[in-house]
C-alpha cells in the first residue's frame, strides 16, 4: 500500500510539475504585463494571511505544506503588484487548491455566487488537465478585473476617463488595468495598453525582437505618468527611459495627455521609418558611385558601407558608418548621449557624449552663420525659406583603416569628420562629399599610418 | 559615375526583397550585371551573411626559393608575408563584420584541417605563428584539398536560393605558393563539382610565385588556376614577391562574395574629378 500509495502521489507531483510548466512555457495568462508575472514555489509551512474560512469569516491561518505544494504568484495589474498565493492538496489532487490574494478586499467583496461563475475551474477542477492551474489564475485575474470596474462606480471622475479612453484610442477592455484606491494607497492607477501600430515598419527594423509590440502607459494618482515599451519597440525607437514623456500641465484632462503620448509615440516610429528610408538612399548612391570598389554594407539596416580605394598606388579601406537614428538633430543626439552616459557612466559613453557636445557647437555655429546670411538675403516674406536647415543631421562616420599596417593589435585606422555636411544635399551631392573628405584626408592618412608602425 | 540610377540597384538589395511585398522572385532571378562586355547572372540575393572561410595556406618551400625585399632592404620569406598579410585579412575582415568565422587548413603532403572555425581572428593567428615552411612535395592533389572541405563542411541547404538569403555562406581561399609544381585533381574532380555547383561556396585563389621564366612553371600554373573558376565569380589573383601587391591582393578578397563586383570589374582608383 505504502509503495502504491506513493507512486499515486509521484504521479500526481509529475502532473502538478507540467501543470505548472505549462504557465512557464505559454506565459502567464492574461494582463497587460504578463510577461513580467513571477510564479515560485513556496516550501516550510507559513501563515496564510485572508482567507476565507469555513465559516465564511476572514482570518488568518498557519498551514503545515510540503515543499512543491504551494505556488506564490506575483502578477503586475495597473503598475502594482498582486500576489496570489494557491495552496495545493497533494493527496487529494481532485480537490481545488485554497487561495488567498494581496488585495485582503477582494475576497471579502467577492461573493460565492461570483466564484461559481467567473471561476468555473473551482467547481470543474480536473487535475489530469496540464492547463488547469492556468485557466484559474485567468479566471481569477478577469474577476479581479471586474471587481475593480465595480468600484470604478465610486469614482465618476475615473469611470469617466476610463470610457474616454476605451471609446477615443478605440481600443478593448483588454486593454486597460484599473486599480481603484489600491490597497494601502489613497491613489487610484490606470495602464493602458497604447494602440501603436507597427504595420508599416519594414520588418527588418523589429524582426529581431519577438513578441509583442507593446506601449503601456501608467499613471498613478494625480498625475504621474510612466511609460513601458516591449522590447520591440524599443528596439524601433530607443528605451522607454530616453524618452522625455511630455510635462503635465496643471488641469490636463488624462485622455488628452494620453493621446499626446501616443501622438509621440507615432512620431517617433515615422522618424525611425524616415531614417532607415534615408540610410537606404545613401547607400544606394554609394553603391552607384563606387560599386566597382565595395568590400561589404549592410543590406538589411543600411548602417554600414565599406570600400576600399586606391588613391597615387596607396590602397586603403574606408568604413562608412551611418547611426541608426541618421539623419538626427543634432541638440537630441546630444540629450540621448547624455541619457546613456548618465545610466551607464562608462569611458565609452563619456567619449560618446563629448563627441555629441562638440558636435552640437559646431552645429549652432553653423546654424548661427546660416541664419544671419539668410538675413542679408531676405528676411522675412515670399521666398524666404521656413528654416527647415535648423533641423541638422548628423553626418555619416567615416574612418580610413590600413591594409597594411597594426598599431599594434589592430590594423591601424583614424576617424574623420566631416565639418561641410548639410542636410540639405541629395544623398549624391552627400556621397560626393563623403569622397572628398577622403581624399583630402588621404596623405595625412598614409603618414600617419606609416609612423605608427 | 559607375551607374545611373541607383534605384535598379536598390531591386537587387535583399532588404527590397524581403520587405515590400511589391518585389517578385522573378526580379531577383532577373537581376544581372551588364559590366563591360560580360553578363554573369547572380543567383543568391545580395545580403552580408556570415561567411565561413577557410583560408588554405601552402607551406611548401622549393629549391631556389626567393625572399620579399621591402624598399629599406629588409628581406622576408615567402611564408613570413603571407603570414603577416593573411593576419591583416584576419583584423580586417572581423573589423568589417564580427560574425566572419575562420577555418585554417595547411597543405604539404596532403592537406591538414588545422584549426576549425572561429569568429576570433586571434586563434587563427596564433597557429599560424606556429605554421614553419618545409621542403616541397612533388605533388599537389587538390582532390584531397576538397574531398577535406567537404567532410568539414555543411552546405545551406535552401528551398529557393534565389530568393531565400542563407545562414551563410563558405569561401575557400587558397594560398598557393609552388612555382614548380602544377596543382591537380589527381582524384577527380567530383567533390569540387559538386561544391562548386552550390551557390553558398565561393573558392577564391592568391597564387605567389617566383618571376616567370623558362625555368619554371608559374605561367601554366596560373592557366590551370584560373580555370577552377568555373561560375565566373572567383577571385584569382597572383603576385611575385611584391609585397604591397600581396597586400593589396589580400584586401581584395575582403569583398563579401555575395556583394562584390565581378574580378574583372574592379576599380579602386579615386578620383576628385567625376
Amino acid at each position: 500500500m505504502e509503495i502504491r500509495d506513493s507512486l499515486i502521489r509521484g504521479s500526481v507531483m509529475e502532473q502538478y510539475i507540467r501543470q505548472i510548466g505549462y504557465i512557464k512555457l505559454n506565459g502567464f495568462p492574461g494582463g497587460l504585463c504578463s510577461d513580467l508575472a513571477e510564479i515560485t514555489g513556496a516550501s516550510e509551512s507559513l501563515t496564510v494571511w485572508n482567507t476565507r474560512q469555513d465559516n465564511g469569516v476572514m482570518g488568518e491561518t498557519v498551514c503545515e505544506s510540503g515543499p512543491g505544494d504551494e505556488l506564490l504568484i506575483k502578477v503586475p495589474f495597473a503598475g502594482a503588484t498582486l500576489t496570489i498565493r494557491l495552496l495545493f492538496y497533494l493527496r487529494e489532487p481532485w480537490m481545488p487548491p485554497d487561495m488567498s490574494f494581496s488585495d485582503i478586499q477582494f475576497l471579502s467583496r467577492i461573493s460565492t455566487e461570483d466564484l461559481e461563475d467567473q471561476v468555473p475551474a473551482l467547481n470543474n477542477w480536473n487535475c489530469s488537465e496540464d492547463d488547469i492551474i492556468a485557466q484559474l489564475l485567468h479566471q481569477l485575474l478577469q474577476l479581479y478585473k471586474k471587481y475593480q470596474l465595480e468600484k470604478l462606480d465610486d469614482d465618476e471622475v475615473l469611470q469617466f476617463e476610463y470610457r474616454s479612453l476605451l471609446k477615443t484610442l478605440k481600443i478593448g477592455e483588454g486593454d486597460i488595468e484599473i486599480l481603484v484606491n489600491s490597497p494601502g494607497h489613497n491613489t487610484s492607477s490606470l495602464l493602458v495598453r497604447l494602440p501603436l501600430s507597427l504595420q508599416d515598419v519594414p520588418p527588418v527594423l523589429i524582426d529581431a525582437n519577438p513578441g509583442s509590440a507593446t506601449s503601456l502607459l501608467q499613471n498613478e494618482g494625480v498625475f504621474v505618468p510612466k511609460l513601458y515599451l516591449s522590447p520591440r519597440v524599443e528596439s524601433l525607437i530607443g528605451g522607454a527611459n530616453t524618452l522625455a514623456l511630455p510635462a503635465v500641465p496643471p488641469g490636463t484632462c488624462l485622455l488628452d495627455y494620453v493621446e499626446r503620448v501616443l501622438e509621440l509615440l507615432e512620431e517617433k516610429v515615422r522618424k525611425a521609418v524616415l531614417c532607415f528610408e534615408t540610410r537606404k538612399q545613401f547607400i544606394a548612391q554609394v553603391l552607384c558611385q563606387f560599386g566597382c570598389a565595395v568590400m561589404e554594407y549592410d543590406a538589411e539596416r543600411f548602417s554600414k558601407v565599406v570600400l576600399m580605394f586606391e588613391v597615387k598606388d596607396f590602397h586603403f579601406l574606408t568604413f562608412i558608418t551611418l547611426g541608426q537614428l541618421f539623419p538626427q538633430f543634432a541638440a537630441e543626439a546630444k540629450y540621448m548621449a547624455w541619457v546613456r552616459y548618465k545610466g551607464n557612466p562608462t569611458r565609452h559613453n563619456k567619449y560618446a557624449h563629448r563627441m555629441t557636445c562638440k558636435h552640437m557647437v559646431a552645429t549652432s555655429k553653423w546654424a548661427i552663420t546660416r541664419w544671419e546670411a539668410d538675413m542679408h538675403r531676405k528676411p522675412t516674406g515670399v521666398g524666404v525659406d521656413s528654416k527647415m536647415w535648423l533641423v541638422l543631421q548628423q553626418a555619416p562616420k567615416i574612418v580610413l583603416q590600413s591594409l597594411y599596417h597594426n598599431s599594434p593589435r589592430e590594423p591601424y585606422s583614424k576617424e574623420y569628420s566631416d565639418q561641410k555636411y548639410s542636410p540639405q544635399w541629395t544623398p549624391e551631392e552627400m556621397v560626393r562629399n563623403v569622397r572628398d573628405v577622403i581624399l583630402s584626408n588621404v596623405s595625412s592618412f598614409q603618414m600617419s599610418s606609416i609612423r605608427t608602425n | 559615375m559607375f551607374c545611373d540610377n541607383p534605384s535598379s540597384l536598390i531591386l537587387g538589395m535583399a532588404a527590397e526583397e524581403r520587405s515590400s511585398g511589391g518585389s517578385s522572385p522573378s526580379e531577383a532571378l532577373e537581376v544581372t550585371e551588364q559590366f563591360g562586355s560580360v553578363t554573369v547572372e547572380r543567383h543568391v540575393p545580395r545580403i552580408n551573411c556570415p561567411e565561413h572561410i577557410i583560408l588554405v595556406v601552402d607551406v611548401c618551400r622549393e629549391d631556389g626559393n626567393t625572399s620579399y625585399k621591402l624598399a629599406d632592404g629588409s628581406k622576408f620569406s615567402s611564408l613570413y608575408m603571407v603570414k603577416r598579410a593573411i593576419t591583416l585579412f584576419l583584423q580586417n575582415k572581423h573589423a568589417i563584420d564580427s560574425r566572419h568565422k575562420f577555418a585554417l587548413v595547411v597543405l604539404h603532403e596532403s592537406p591538414i584541417w588545422l584549426h576549425d572555425f572561429t569568429n576570433n581572428p586571434r586563434e587563427i593567428m596564433s597557429e599560424l605563428d606556429e605554421l614553419e615552411d618545409a621542403v616541397a612535395t612533388s605533388r599537389c592533389d587538390l582532390s584531397l584539398l576538397f574531398d577535406l572541405i567537404a567532410r568539414q563542411i555543411s552546405l545551406p541547404q535552401c528551398s529557393n536560393p534565389a530568393v531565400a538569403p542563407p545562414p551563410c555562406v563558405f569561401r575557400t581561399i587558397v594560398f598557393y605558393g609552388r612555382s614548380q609544381c602544377l596543382p591537380q585533381f589527381l582524384g577527380g574532380k567530383a567533390v569540387f563539382t559538386h561544391l562548386i555547383q552550390s551557390p553558398h561556396f565561393f573558392l577564391d585563389v592568391l597564387y605567389m610565385h617566383e618571376a616567370p621564366s623558362d625555368e619554371n612553371k608559374c605561367e601554366g600554373i596560373f592557366d590551370l588556376l584560373c580555370g577552377l573558376d568555373e561560375s565566373g565569380w572567383s577571385y584569382v589573383l597572383e603576385v611575385s614577391r611584391n609585397a604591397t601587391k600581396l597586400h593589396n591582393h589580400c584586401g581584395s578578397l575582403l569583398a563579401h562574395p555575395l556583394q562584390r563586383p565581378t574580378q574583372k570589374d574592379v576599380h579602386y582608383t579615386l578620383n576628385g574629378v567625376d
